[in-house]
């Protein structure tokens, strides 16, 4: 084997899969495939056409486009973008330029949506499925709408910030499954081939009673857009959407999600309450960095004695660490993307073709509808995000907190409309001294 | 299962406006306060650089090029507790004109470093244009002429390194001694430069004036592999998972091999 060999790269090794971070140019030689690809679906008219649109069109919206578009290569369907939304005008033209740039048709003009009402126009197009790529703030709401327009949906995690966007969520995900649709979410450890398989190994007792688990988000900051003068608070604190709760839902929410989401999958079960402490130390400018906190550690208490550990960070020049450790009785796995590991009497070690899983989930997405089988994530997705955001409201109150405080609470972060204009900057939250949010 | 513990806290800003360092004074006389420099170590020209912000020291030694002049290229692959001082800007007290000139990568959207380890371990996961811009500012900050070594360069330092083709696991970290990981640098024999980890551990990017390269072969070749002959051309498959459109021109979603080391066309300028 040499994994430093291109053609060996996907099998091998530790891809650094992320979240939802704008970062830098492509690579010329990306379009010419993608081009390549698009070209090649043209030539099979007899491929059936999938239909989609896009709300939310910053760097992961638009790379889930592609995504997408690339993933009707495996599923078979031709896949035609009909409809781009997003509350900023360049973000629409940049993303349809991507199409033009790959050879990809682009959207035509009436089908360019900006504005807070964007995902309303979206959802009256005739697209078959819609991507949900905003700040999460944003997302049971668009969500909600696409259910209703009776979308095939691909959302982004997470799906809600607060308490009542959680059940809002949980609402429509209900309808969802009643309606047949088929819903994806971009936790994509869920459709990664060394999670699978560990979890199937896990689940069925290699490494014997799951006792205890460990999970990591730790890494350095995040990009931040600096405020302009000449804009709204809101606009302003939209464009830095990662640093105020009521976009974000915090770091823990925003971007730990994804292994929490892994935890409630080795778990099969809802934490019954988490403890734990935050704060902030080295992003403490909150014109730059608004008002949440830079650190989590936190004690997740789950039925049957057992428990987990999260810590995330997002601090500059310290170690970084994403993974998932799990404990069990005879033996613990180690999980991180395209590695697993488990030791133990029946110890094994992922060595399988890791497939990209930004692509596999839209190719599961497509597989479902085309074959209409069974795939609705829109449950789970929605309580890995309340894991989180239990998480987040221990942290910032002092307080432990349970599942089912977290999931009543009436705390809104996320306003039901929202418009540009005003919006002072919320303190930062003091342990023991009443905000939770 | 490789536990892995990460017990050496970063101190990149820790170090206050002083540096300076090592040196017989022979070649350039007492050392200069305030000057991002520093001077020979050895008798045979070697020397040492240290970096105003960051708390560590990059030895250089010298080679012979193509031409017959010597120059210099750094013991060690470029580890990230350097490398976090460029991307972060956590020299900022110490920044001067030149060294905020050089265009700086985006922040990483995950942890980069892939768990492997952080202090003393090779930066990774960078493009070959990261890594050109770091040479660029590490130029800026030590006043020498740091770069990314052109493949021609790369192959003479390796053919001069002389590391032994039956004993290449004293010298390597490659898949049969660290399937998974990179490992903190400088900890296998010196070759006969002086240099670590010339063949595994990271891969090290160098320049041709069309081509970028990655030579050397990684942890994650096989003992076979390494070598001055291990020569790749990049690929989009080492950033396709990047899940961002425009993907990244910074970091490689997928190359945890994908380091570099510097060379030097010159000694510390004297007192700069």
């Amino acid at each position: 084997m040499n994994p430093m060999n291109p053609l060996h790269i996907e099998n091998t090794r530790r891809s650094f899969l992320g979240t939802s971070i704008a970062a830098g140019l492509a690579l010329p030689t990306a379009f010419s495939l993608l081009s390549a690809r698009a070209h090649a679906q043209d030539a099979k008219s007899a491929a059936p056409k999938l239909k989609i649109a896009v709300v939310g069109c910053g760097g992961r919206g638009t790379g889930a486009m592609f995504n997408a578009i690339d993933a009707g290569k495996t599923s078979g369907y031709t896949i035609e973008v009909v409809a781009l939304g997003d509350l900023f005008a360049e973000r629409v033209e940049r993303a349809n330029a991507g199409l033009v740039q790959a050879g990809i048709r682009e959207v035509s003009a009436q089908f360019l949506f900006t504005g807070f009402d964007a995902y309303k126009r979206v959802c009256e197009t005739d697209c078959d499925v819609i991507i949900l790529a905003t700040p999460p703030g944003f997302r049971s709401i668009h969500f909600a709408a696409a259910v209703e327009a009776k979308k095939h949906i691909f959302t982004e995690k997470p799906v809600a910030v607060d308490g009542p966007g959680v059940r809002r969520f949980l609402a429509a995900a209900a309808k969802s499954k009643e309606l047949g649709l088929k819903v994806v979410a971009g936790t994509q450890r869920r459709h990664e081939q060394s999670y699978i398989e560990a979890m199937e190994r896990i689940h069925r007792g290699d490494i014997g009673k799951v006792v205890a688990a460990r999970c990591y988000w730790n890494m350095g900051s995040l990009w931040n857009v600096s405020p302009e003068a000449t804009k709204t608070e809101v606009e302003n604190q939209v464009r830095n959407w990662l640093y105020h709760s009521w976009l974000s839902g915090d770091h823990i929410v925003e971007q730990h999600v994804h292994q929490l989401d892994v935890m409630q999958w080795v778990m099969q079960a809802d934490p019954v309450l988490v403890r734990g402490v935050g704060g902030r130390q080295s992003r403490t400018d909150a014109k730059l960095y608004g008002h949440i906190f830079d650190h989590f550690g936190l004690e997740y208490v789950y039925p049957g004695d057992r428990f987990v550990l999260s810590m995330c960070r997002q601090q500059d020049g310290t170690d970084g660490k994403v993974e998932e450790i799990i404990s069990g009785s005879e033996g613990m796995a180690e999980l991180n993307s395209g590695v697993a590991n488990l030791t133990g009497p029946k110890a094994w070690k992922f060595n399988g073709k890791q497939t990209n899983p930004y692509l596999q989930e839209h190719v599961d997405l497509q597989n479902a509808i085309r074959t209409s089988s069974p795939l609705n994530e829109g449950e789970q997705v929605a309580k890995s995000t309340l894991v989180a955001i239990m998480g987040r409201m221990a942290a910032y109150s002092g307080k432990d907190v349970t599942w089912e405080q977290a999931l009543t609470s009436d705390e809104v972060l996320m306003p039901e409309a929202v418009e540009f204009g005003p919006r002072p900057e919320a303190p930062v939250a003091i342990p023991g001294k009443g905000a939770s949010t | 299962m490789t536990m892995k513990s990460h017990s050496n806290a970063l101190r990149a800003d820790s170090v206050g406006g002083v540096l300076l360092l090592v040196l017989s004074a022979h070649l350039f006389g007492a050392a200069q306060s305030a000057a991002p420099v520093v001077a020979p170590s050895t008798a045979s020209g070697a020397f040492k650089v240290s970096l105003q912000g960051w708390t560590g020291e990059l030895e250089f030694v010298p080679f012979t090029a193509a031409d017959g002049s010597t120059k210099f290229v750094s013991t060690i692959e470029i580890p990230w507790d350097l490398f976090d001082v460029f991307v972060f800007a956590l020299d900022d007290k110490f920044a001067t004109d030149a060294s905020k000139a050089v265009t700086k990568p985006t922040k990483p959207y995950v942890a980069a470093d892939r768990g492997f380890g952080h202090k003393g371990f090779p930066a990774i996961s960078l493009s070959h244009k990261a890594a050109t811009q770091c040479a660029a500012w590490i130029a800026a900050k030590a006043s020498i002429g740091a770069r990314l070594p052109t493949d021609a360069e790369w192959k003479l330092i390796c053919a001069q390194a002389k590391i032994p083709a039956d004993a290449i696991e004293e010298f390597a970290w490659t898949n049969e001694n660290s399937p998974d990981t990179t490992h903190k640098c400088g900890k296998k024999k010196a070759d006969a430069l002086g240099c670590f980890d010339l063949y595994g551990n990271a891969g090290e990017w160098v320049n041709d004036a069309k081509n970028p390269r990655m030579m050397g072969g990684s942890f994650q070749d096989a003992r076979t592999a390494v070598g001055c002959a291990s020569e790749l051309t990049p690929s989009e498959d080492w950033n396709s998972s990047d899940p961002q459109f425009p993907k990244s021109i910074w970091w490689l979603a997928d190359g945890p091999f994908c380091g570099f080391r510097v060379v030097s066309d010159s000694v510390p300028v004297k007192g700069t």
